[in-house]
């Protein structure tokens, strides 16, 4: 007992000697702010929290709960977070100064300003950078046990607003899991004296009693229609197709195997060939980049079902920052959703961008004809072309021959089919780019077609839009996936960002036909799937760990399943939706727009819980129930007071408690005392079998009998 | 009924009464030191011995003498001083030529109840003599044990103030004084009282004793068998807990605290009449088992009750 402290003692004293060695002194007292060294030092000794055994788990718990978020947040707050634990961590080898109060205050406004100023303001990474910096920041600042209780709730924040950034299985399982160490470090701060394996165990068994209220509340409690108040931006940058397309953005595009969306369908899986989904039209060529224009939607058209039989899927798109939705090509009919319309093109718009993970289902008619009803904006629309002398000479002039050659439209596009098919061209991931070979981007389109003849889909799609308009045929632009790759286990399509594809929409005999010049070139790049085309046959490389898209060959299958475990988890667990919820309501018998009937289905189902719960604590343990029959009377004459707003302290004894009654209410000191007095002896005493049976029952009357009267102001009005 | 007969009988009534009548009487000697008064005498049903620590002249002296006398117990007083050795405590073995062999002289420490006055301004090698008196009620002396007549109670008395030439006991034989106790300054009424009487009316050694040694005995024999629940020890081990965890204090209350803390709730609770402990019985005494034993961590310096209150408050009660 006495040796660490006088050796605590000796060493204070040595210090105190040393001070002459100047070194050792100002390097000792040089971070400390207000306080002397020797109170510092003391600080260092005496708080709990300097000690590894306190401090480590909490420090883990914070590591833990933001590491989730180092990825998100910027390069310059991610430098001074890892600084700041690295000096907690070195704090656990030596004592180290600790800043004081004032340097904290200035500190925290400049982490505020650092963390709002490199996260492009007010952004969802602003507020996690802050939040993270700040629970390092306060790691400094532990001196008592509510300091460590505020880092440990913040945490808590922390890590739920990781579901920002990603819903995945993997990541909701780390949540978590950072969940449930976070709460066995709560457990851990608030009983310092358990073990951190009891705290766990604590901590799991609190979870797993709340689990079935989480359950109860996820599938039970009324869902919002995106949400209640609306999602932060994020500052990730939009990946996949933009309503801006040149040369080279979708070549950007091809290496990329990011998920774009995921398609189950109802039957069979059409063949590849047929698998166009389409995104946005783009109608407004600039000379240089296609965009949707202005006035698209202006002309009226009508979709006219073939007798072939429909195809029904269901679509999980993933976030895309953009304001439209893919379908299968010749949508026929899509899930009516708030805030989304199907297009007079066959787009499907949405009102805001899909900026969180969508679900919607869809019918589709891949041979249905598009008629045009009016001819009206037309020359306006599908010829329209930046004007004759800005470039792309020698294209004009060739589409000039072919219209002079050739009365009919169909005969114009043959030309340029056979163009680009005869023409030498070849389809490549990496076309060089006009402005390399010393070309002007106002005539790409020339180098494409008469020098490079090299190029990615979107070089032959606007290429032979141009030629087609240039040739007075009306053509459009259509924007999207191609194909996709099936995974076996769960028989759904996954469209990846490689699969991106562009193709042409041409108005022939009065309907628009979809053409894809791309086929002229590379046939094949009908039939095969992106990831064969990427040639993933290469071994396993470090990319490929992070992006199962990237998988070799051998790997694949494993990769199909985990895709497999996280499309069920999207579709069960993340998508379940104000629809689903209704949709369950009504097969429960229940309109959920009746707000009593929810509650009430709510209530009764967390009533269902808790009487679950009493049969499992009374019945299945027999122990509990003899041991704690004791306690079980006292609780409930505890609630009988807490009613008179007389409150149990627990370090409080049972007669000391008698006695804070009877001062507060000594009417009801007499009956208290009844139930007081058999309860100490049966806690405390030492009793024969009878005797305690005996007493139980009197407890158990006076506890009935014990009811918390009026005030007594009113009892004086009675005759007594 | 008799005391002795009623002793026999029903102890814990008895023990009681006893309790009572034997403060009360004391009162009459010592005036306005009720709570004191019955601590002391826990102590000493609790087989523990006492510390009181108090500027001089407040009535350490008269408090032990007049516990003696009331309980039938024989009493000696020892002066500690700096030049003091073990032996004068103990006792010598003197060689008598008559006989020719050493024959064994004890020391004042032969008594029943011994008041080792300023104890710390003795020398640790005197003080360590005492030690195992203390603990093993016996003293060894040139390889023979003589036993201590019981009961054995020791009240020792130190200065707070005086640092010069003071040998402040080591922690670890501060360890083996169950309690220690401040007298303080009697309040007005009593201060009063006391001086308008010219001190104690009669002569201490006119004060007609209660009841005897065996009495005493069987009264702590009685107090060890107050009973314990399960749920007081887990209390107590809390407690213990809190006292090495909760970073309040620089170091923790030793097993040896935590034995020394039942046995005086024991006592109190054998002093309130009850054959069992509640945990106001720990509550009661632990700020006097656990105040020497102590230590503040931040400045070192020992806890005052109030603390040690309102600290160990934060330990709740197991249902």
């Amino acid at each position: 007992m006495t040796s660490t402290h006088s050796g605590f003692r000796s060493k204070m004293l040595s210090r105190r000697r040393g001070k002459d060695d100047a070194g050792v002194h100002t390097v000792l007292r040089g971070g400390f702010s207000g306080a002397d060294t020797e109170s510092a030092l003391l600080w260092n000794r005496h708080n709990p929290w300097t000690k590894p055994g306190r401090r480590g788990p909490l420090l883990a718990a914070v590591v833990l709960a933001c590491l989730l978020h180092l990825v998100n947040i910027s390069v310059p707050t991610l430098l001074l977070c890892l600084g700041m634990w690295g000096y907690h961590f070195a704090g656990f080898f030596r004592p180290l100064p600790r800043p004081g109060a004032k340097l904290i205050t200035v500190a925290g406004a400049l982490l505020f300003l650092a963390a709002a100023g490199t996260n492009e303001g007010l952004t969802v990474e602003a507020f996690v950078s802050l939040l993270v910096l700040m629970i390092a920041l306060k790691l400094f600042e532990l001196r008592h046990q509510h300091d460590a209780t505020m880092t440990v709730i913040l945490n808590y924040f922390v890590i739920v607003s990781g579901m920002f950034f990603s819903d995945s299985l993997l990541v909701t399982g780390y949540i978590a899991f950072a969940l449930l160490y976070n709460t066995a470090v709560l457990v851990h701060v608030r009983q310092p004296g358990m073990a951190l394996g009891r705290s766990f165990r604590l901590a799991g068994r609190l979870s797993l009693q709340a689990l079935p209220f989480m359950l109860i509340f996820f599938i039970f409690f009324p869902r919002f229609q995106g949400g209640l108040w609306g999602r932060p931006t994020l500052m990730q940058e939009r990946v996949g197709i933009s309503d801006t397309i040149r040369m080279g953005s979708i070549a950007s595009l091809a290496e990329n195997t990011e998920v774009a969306f995921r398609v189950s369908f109802a039957g069979a899986v059409p063949p590849v060939g047929e698998l166009y989904w389409r995104g946005l039209i783009l109608w407004d060529f600039d000379g240089l980049s296609w965009t949707r224009g202005e006035r698209r939607g202006l002309v009226p058209e009508r979709t006219v079902r073939s007798s072939a039989p429909p195809v029904d899927y269901i679509i999980t798109l993933e976030a895309h920052q953009q304001r439209w939705l893919y379908s299968l090509d010749r949508p026929v009919r899509m899930q009516q959703m708030r805030g989304t319309w199907m297009g007079n093109e066959g787009e499907i718009l949405t009102w805001r961008p899909v900026t969180s993970r969508l679900q919607y289902s869809g019918t589709s008619d891949p041979r249905a004809e598009r008629q045009q009803l009016q001819q009206g904006r037309l020359a306006q629309m599908g010829l329209q072309l930046p004007d004759a002398g800005t470039g792309n000479k020698r294209a004009r002039e060739l589409a000039l021959s072919w219209q002079q050659g050739n009365p009919e439209s169909r005969a114009v596009v043959n030309e340029a089919f056979n163009f680009f098919s005869r023409g030498g061209f070849r389809y490549t991931l990496s076309p060089g780019t006009p402005t390399a070979a010393g070309v002007g981007a106002e005539n790409a389109i020339d180098h494409f077609l008469f020098t490079g003849k090299a190029g990615f889909c979107e070089h032959y799609a606007t290429s032979f839009a141009f030629l087609m308009r240039a040739a007075g045929v009306p053509t459009r632009l259509v924007g999207g996936y191609l194909g996709g790759s099936l995974n076996p286990y769960g028989n759904y399509l996954i469209v990846r960002q490689s699969d991106a594809h562009v193709w042409c929409e041409v108005l022939l005999d009065g309907e628009w036909q979809r053409i894809d010049p791309t086929a002229a070139v590379a046939p094949e790049r009908l039939q095969t799937n992106s990831l064969s085309r990427l040639g993933m046959d290469e071994g396993l490389t470090l990319d490929a760990l992070f992006n199962l898209g990237r998988l070799p060959a051998w790997l694949q299958p494993l990769a199909n399943g985990w895709d497999l475990l996280n499309m069920r988890w999207n579709q069960w667990v993340m998508q379940y939706s104000f629809a689903e919820q209704s949709r369950l309501f009504s097969r429960l018998g229940l309109d959920s727009s009746r707000g009593a009937a929810m509650l009430s289905l709510l209530i009764a189902g967390i009533a269902l819980i808790g009487i679950v719960y009493f049969f499992l604590l009374v019945f299945l343990k027999p122990g509990v129930q003899e041991r704690d029959k004791v306690a079980l009377f006292w609780q409930r004459f505890l609630k009988k007071l807490d009613k008179a707003q007389i409150h149990y302290s627990s370090s409080q004894g049972p007669v000391q408690f008698l006695q804070h009654i009877s001062s507060l209410r000594p009417d009801m000191a007499d009956a208290a005392a009844a139930v007081v007095r058999p309860y100490v002896r049966l806690r405390y005493s030492k009793l024969g079998e009878e005797e305690r049976s005996e007493l139980e029952g009197q407890l158990k009357e006076a506890v009935r009998r014990f009811s918390v009267q009026a005030l007594p102001k009113e009892q004086k009005k009675k005759p007594a | 009924m008799n005391i002795n007969e009623s002793l026999q009988s029903e102890p814990l009534a008895a023990a009681t009464r006893l309790a009572a009548e034997i403060s009360a009487a004391a009162g009459r000697y010592i005036l306005g030191k009720d709570t004191q008064l019955r601590l002391a005498l826990c102590c000493l049903l609790a087989e523990g011995h006492l510390l009181i620590e108090d500027i001089p002249g407040i009535g350490k002296t008269t408090l032990a003498k007049v516990l003696a006398r009331i309980l039938g117990l024989e009493f000696r007083r020892i002066q500690c001083t700096s030049d003091m050795l073990p032996g004068d405590i103990l006792g010598v073995s003197i060689f008598e030529q008559k006989s020719g062999s050493f024959t064994f002289h004890p020391g004042p420490i032969f008594t029943q109840i011994l008041l080792a006055d300023e104890i710390n301004r003795t020398t640790p090698k005197t003080q360590s003599a005492l030690l195992e008196a203390m603990e093993e009620h016996q003293v060894s002396l040139d390889g023979a044990t003589h036993p201590l007549p019981r009961p054995f109670w020791l009240v020792a008395t130190q200065n707070p103030l005086e640092q010069a030439g003071a040998y402040p006991l080591p922690e670890s034989q501060l360890d083996r004084f169950l309690f220690r106790l401040n007298i303080g300054y009697p309040d007005k009424k009593a201060e009063q009282q006391l001086l308008a009487g010219g001190g104690i009316g009669v002569s201490l050694d006119e004060i007609e004793a209660l009841i005897n040694a065996d009495q005493v005995l069987y009264l702590q024999q009685t107090a060890r068998t107050v009973h314990l629940a399960e749920s007081l020890i887990a209390y107590a081990q809390d407690l213990l807990a809190f006292s090495r965890n909760s970073g309040r204090f620089a170091l923790g209350l030793s097993p040896r605290a935590g034995l020394a803390l039942l046995r005086a709730a024991q006592a109190w609770a054998l002093l309130q009449g009850r054959d069992f402990v509640l945990p106001e019985d720990v509550q009661e005494v632990l700020p006097h088992v656990a105040g020497h034993r102590l230590r503040l961590a931040d400045t070192l310096s020992e806890p005052s009750l109030d603390e040690l209150r309102r600290d160990f408050a934060q330990v709740a009660v197991p249902l």
